[in-house]
């Protein structure tokens, strides 16, 4: 009885990683299903591309600071400097930050009338509240947000604008690309996560209507902002959270990708800061699960594809890890055929994935450069395992944190290895 | 301090269903797009299922004008007497008991397992028996496997049909590429038999017209390589069929998705043919060694330890007695096909992977190798593929009017040729609609059933075994006569040899294959002829 059940629940199992292997493929592929939705994705940008600048809209963007003291500078004369005339940059730093905001006013001082510093007084410092310090002083139309350590290409405003007016969309999520795959042993992984999601992933969750944005490059119409109430002050992904309150209300989000005019960031530099950064998604999307502010949206399809994409870092997680054990366990203990046979049904998604994400690291590097050696793609495979714990393990720190209520905002340290490489290259 | 909520709207309603924008921020409705409605009331699965097969039918509306009439021709010409013509084969007989063995017992063989062929094709066949068998209960189990492959047959129709068309070829030369294929009285012989070749034909075209998909579609790709796969899981010679597709979708594949799709196919074949190997690793039968059976000593002997067939420019030899049987029944077809492949290679470059294909298929029998028997199944398809495709040759730079008498003198010539090549074929497959091939066995096995009892130990080969055993003769009893000699298992069973036989049904196959099995060949020796219906001799071994 007992081999009965402990069987049925093992091939369960593996049915379930092979589904939830197989749907992450599909949809990390969706950009390129087939010939038709590349060729549209290819002249949309070169509509964008060649499209005037007529600066019907304008921008309010928003970058929260706090101890970015050594790349704030450089960031914030790249904002100066975008290809758009109606927009200002607000700068917000916290009270008890003096080097930053120093910083901060040297640029305002420097570009008067288009750079301006608020100072966030709130006692409980985190990137939320900082954001709604800034939006009653907002004047543009449309409000975007940045980080302090983002490369900004002096194009995006003009595509944004563009896909705002095509579209009429309530909000626009631009790309956002990690560079530095070369710099340490998880680099290349997380810079393949970005390009997948921004790249393809996002568009397949724009077409179902539900879309947890990123707290980058991400624009959204005033006027809905403040009826949406701002960003959530205690939620740890308060992107998501606003994406998700957005898409609930029945408001349209537009995807825009092209890799000329991307914004540029790094990877965590470390390990633990990296493990941070994760821990803090992890959290914030049981956060935005449990608020349930996706029990709006009207299609049961959609519903679950919330619970799924903000279930997806668990699952992907424990997936990561149970499949190794389930190989193990095929290994070293002696069942029948059939259940080993179909212990073996989530490799092969899973090897299929592994080739796709070389043939991607391929791609980036034919375009944003530079090329992948042998030894960048090594390090690409043989880091899978790792990855996977490494995310199991945050995910269980998040779940660790929730439960103890430590909701406290983990920062992660900026270096700018990326800005080196960009000065490199110029 | 919390979120605050939404204002203006009561929890529970999106602010986009009320008119919160429309008080607050008139010039933002305007540049707003509607909320998404809910289509009412909700559209039922049967509702879209009958819309979305409407919409099918209406769009291929000018193929299925060409289409149907050749599957109806194909589903009278190989349904009709399709139980007693021809007559059984006893590779139909193993493969029928193979799936028996799955749907009663859960074994992949009535006997042990020996990799002889990957089990997929029979696997599928029990599918078939325990979903649409629509016999009466009793009814031989190899009449079901007939049905299934009348089904077999329409579906290779319809998936060489829609290849055809993806190869570039016009509607009419496509339907005529099916009507070759139906009317072949080559094809005939052999596509009405159960046997693996026959399983795999839909899954090989099927797999080739997805890998040419017009839209370069990431699914048709993976989808293309899981057919081909499970192909050559259904038969292992399938995989000859792996280098033309795979050069056809190397050179058609010219999406930007190209890389993806390579991986995808080769990635979806190698996960489903992997799959046998692995099942053979997982029972420790993958290698040779002491006291089991094991998957690469069956597939070195099936490569290499078979007697070969002799060469075909040696008269009298198997090779050149096949060929002589082949071109008799259908050499019009053969030869067309030998003379399109210049035709094809010069001017149409989609059909030059199925023209090194057919070139490749003609010149194995040359070898001198082992010829198996069923080798005209995967001849058949190609090349009526091929004639139809060569006579599809446009000239491109002659644009003939419909006003021309050249162009009606031209098609009623070439109607001519065609109803002549057809009611030339359709005259010699008249036998196969006429003739009863398994009277003798039938009238063998009723004189079984009513002479002997189920314990009485009977050698007899796989036909009448499926028969007897469906009758509910006990398996330790009724022998296939190979096993005898070759089964350790079954000679535990008997241990005193021929002398514990009791009957020995000899038919034409044993007849052919007693003299290299001793104890076989001794119990026929030893025995009385009590029984004879044509080529069936029982005889009572005393």
């Amino acid at each position: 009885m007992a081999n009965v059940v402990l069987s049925v629940g093992y091939c369960l199992v593996a049915v379930l990683l092979f589904v939830l292997a197989t749907l992450t493929l599909t949809w990390m592929l969706y950009s390129w299903r087939e010939q038709g939705t590349i060729d549209a994705e290819l002249s949309q940008r070169r509509v964008m591309r060649s499209g005037a600048s007529t600066d019907q809209i304008s921008f309010s963007l928003l970058v929260p600071a706090r101890h970015e003291e050594h790349v704030l500078a450089t960031t914030l004369e790249r904002m100066a400097a975008l290809h758009h005339r109606r927009y200002e940059v607000i700068v917000i730093v916290g009270h008890d930050d003096p080097q930053t905001a120093a910083v901060a006013e040297a640029a305002a001082a420097r570009h008067p009338g288009l750079v301006r510093v608020v100072v966030d007084y709130n006692a409980v410092k985190n990137k939320p509240r900082a954001l709604n310090a800034a939006l009653p002083y907002c004047r543009g139309d449309v409000v975007g947000v940045f980080d302090a350590e983002d490369i900004v290409h002096p194009d995006l405003l003009p595509a944004v604008q563009q896909r705002l007016l095509e579209d009429r969309s309530a909000a626009v999520q631009a790309g956002v690309q990690l560079m530095n795959f070369w710099s340490s042993w998880y680099a290349a992984r997380n810079v393949l996560e970005y390009y997948f999601w921004f790249r393809s992933r996002l568009h397949f969750q724009a077409a179902c209507g539900f879309i947890p944005l990123g707290g980058n490059t991400v624009f959204v119409r005033r006027v809905l902002l403040e009826l949406l109430g701002g960003w959530d002050a205690d939620c740890l992904a308060e992107d998501c959270d606003l994406g998700v309150r957005l898409s609930s209300h029945g408001f349209t989000t537009s995807v825009v990708y092209d890799p000329a005019i991307v914004t540029r960031e790094e990877t965590p530099a470390t390990l633990p800061a990296f493990i941070r950064q994760r821990t803090r998604w992890n959290q914030g999307f049981l956060q935005v699960l449990f608020k349930r502010d996706w029990h709006l949206l009207p299609r049961r399809r959609q519903r679950l594809l919330a619970v799924f994409t903000l279930c997806t870092p668990f699952l992907q997680a424990f997936a990561g890890v149970l499949l190794p054990v389930s190989l193990f366990t095929i290994a070293c203990v002696s069942m029948p055929v059939g259940l080993a046979l179909a212990a073996y049904l989530p490799i092969l998604p899973a090897v299929l994935t592994l080739a796709v994400e070389h043939l991607a690291l391929m791609e980036f590097g034919r375009l944003f450069g530079p090329r992948p050696t042998i030894r960048d793609h090594l390090r690409l495979a043989v880091s899978t395992p790792v990855f996977q714990a490494v995310l199991a393990y945050a995910a269980m720190r998040a779940v660790v944190r929730l439960a103890r209520g430590h909701t406290g905002w983990e920062k992660t340290t900026h270096l700018g290895l990326h800005l080196e490489q960009q000065e490199v290259a110029v | 301090m919390t979120e605050a909520p939404p204002r203006h709207a009561a929890p529970g309603t999106r602010l986009v269903d009320t008119d919160v924008l429309e008080r607050l921020a008139p010039e933002l409705v305007a540049s707003l797009p509607p909320a998404r409605r809910e289509l009412s009331p909700p559209v039922t699965l049967s509702v879209r299922a009958r819309l979305a097969l409407t919409e099918v039918f209406f769009r291929h509306r000018a193929s299925l004008v060409w289409l149907v009439p050749v599957l109806v021709l194909a589903a009278v010409l190989h349904g009709w007497n399709m139980h007693h013509s021809p007559g059984p084969n006893d590779d139909e007989g193993t493969y029928v008991s193979q799936a028996w063995a799955f749907q009663e017992h859960g074994e992949l063989s009535h006997y042990t397992y020996w990799y002889d062929h990957p089990p997929l094709g029979w696997l599928l066949l029990a599918a078939w028996n325990t979903v649409f068998a629509v016999l009466p209960r009793g009814a031989s189990l190899l009449y079901a496997g007939r049905d299934a492959m009348l089904v077999v047959h329409l579906v290779s129709c319809v998936a060489m049909f829609t290849l055809a068309r993806r190869m570039h070829v016009r509607r009419w030369a496509a339907a005529l590429a099916v009507l070759l294929f139906t009317v072949s009285p080559l094809g005939l012989e052999w596509q009405r038999l159960t046997l693996l070749d026959n399983i795999g034909t839909p899954l090989l075209i099927s797999g080739w017209a997805l890998a040419l998909t017009p839209r370069c579609r990431l699914v048709a790709y993976a989808g293309s390589g899981l057919l081909i796969g499970s192909s050559i899981l259904v038969k292992e010679t399938n995989a000859l069929f792996l280098a033309p597709v795979t050069l056809q979708l190397w050179f058609a594949a010219r999406g930007r998705n190209r890389s993806y799709a390579l991986v995808l196919f080769a990635g979806a074949v190698l996960s489903v043919s992997g799959l046998y190997p692995l099942f053979a690793a997982l029972k420790n039968e993958l290698i040779p060694g002491p006291g089991h059976v094991s998957l690469l000593w069956a597939i070195q002997w099936q490569l290499f330890s078979r007697a070969p067939s002799g060469s075909p420019f040696q008269p009298g030899s198997g090779t050149r007695l096949a060929i002589e049987d082949w071109l008799n029944r259908d050499g019009l077809l053969l030869l067309t096909a030998l003379v399109s492949v210049p035709l094809v290679a010069w001017r149409r470059p989609r059909l030059r992977p199925l023209a090194l294909l057919v070139l490749i298929l003609m010149a194995m029998p040359l070898r001198g190798g082992y010829l198996p028997a069923p080798y005209p199944i995967n001849l058949v398809w190609p090349c009526a593929l091929l004639a139809a495709g060569g006579a599809d040759l446009r000239r491109s730079h002659v644009r003939r009017s419909r006003r021309q008498p050249a162009h009606w003198i031209i098609t009623a010539t070439a109607a001519t040729l065609v109803t002549a090549v057809t009611g030339h074929a359709l005259i010699r497959d008249r036998a196969y609609l006429v003739s009863d091939q398994d009277r003798e066995y039938r009238q063998a096995q009723s004189w079984l059933l009513a002479h002997t009892k189920p314990s009485d130990v009977m050698l007899v080969d796989n036909t009448i075994w499926i028969d007897l055993i469906q009758q509910g003769y006990p398996r330790q009893n009724v022998i296939w006569f190979y096993k005898f000699d070759l089964d350790p298992a079954v000679q535990a069973l008997h241990p005193g040899g021929w002398r514990a036989i009791d009957y020995v049904v000899e038919s034409s196959i044993m007849g052919a294959t007693a003299y290299t099995l001793p104890e076989t060949s001794a119990a026929i020796e030893h025995g009385k002829l009590i029984a004879e219906f044509g080529d069936i001799h029982v005889y009572r071994v005393v």
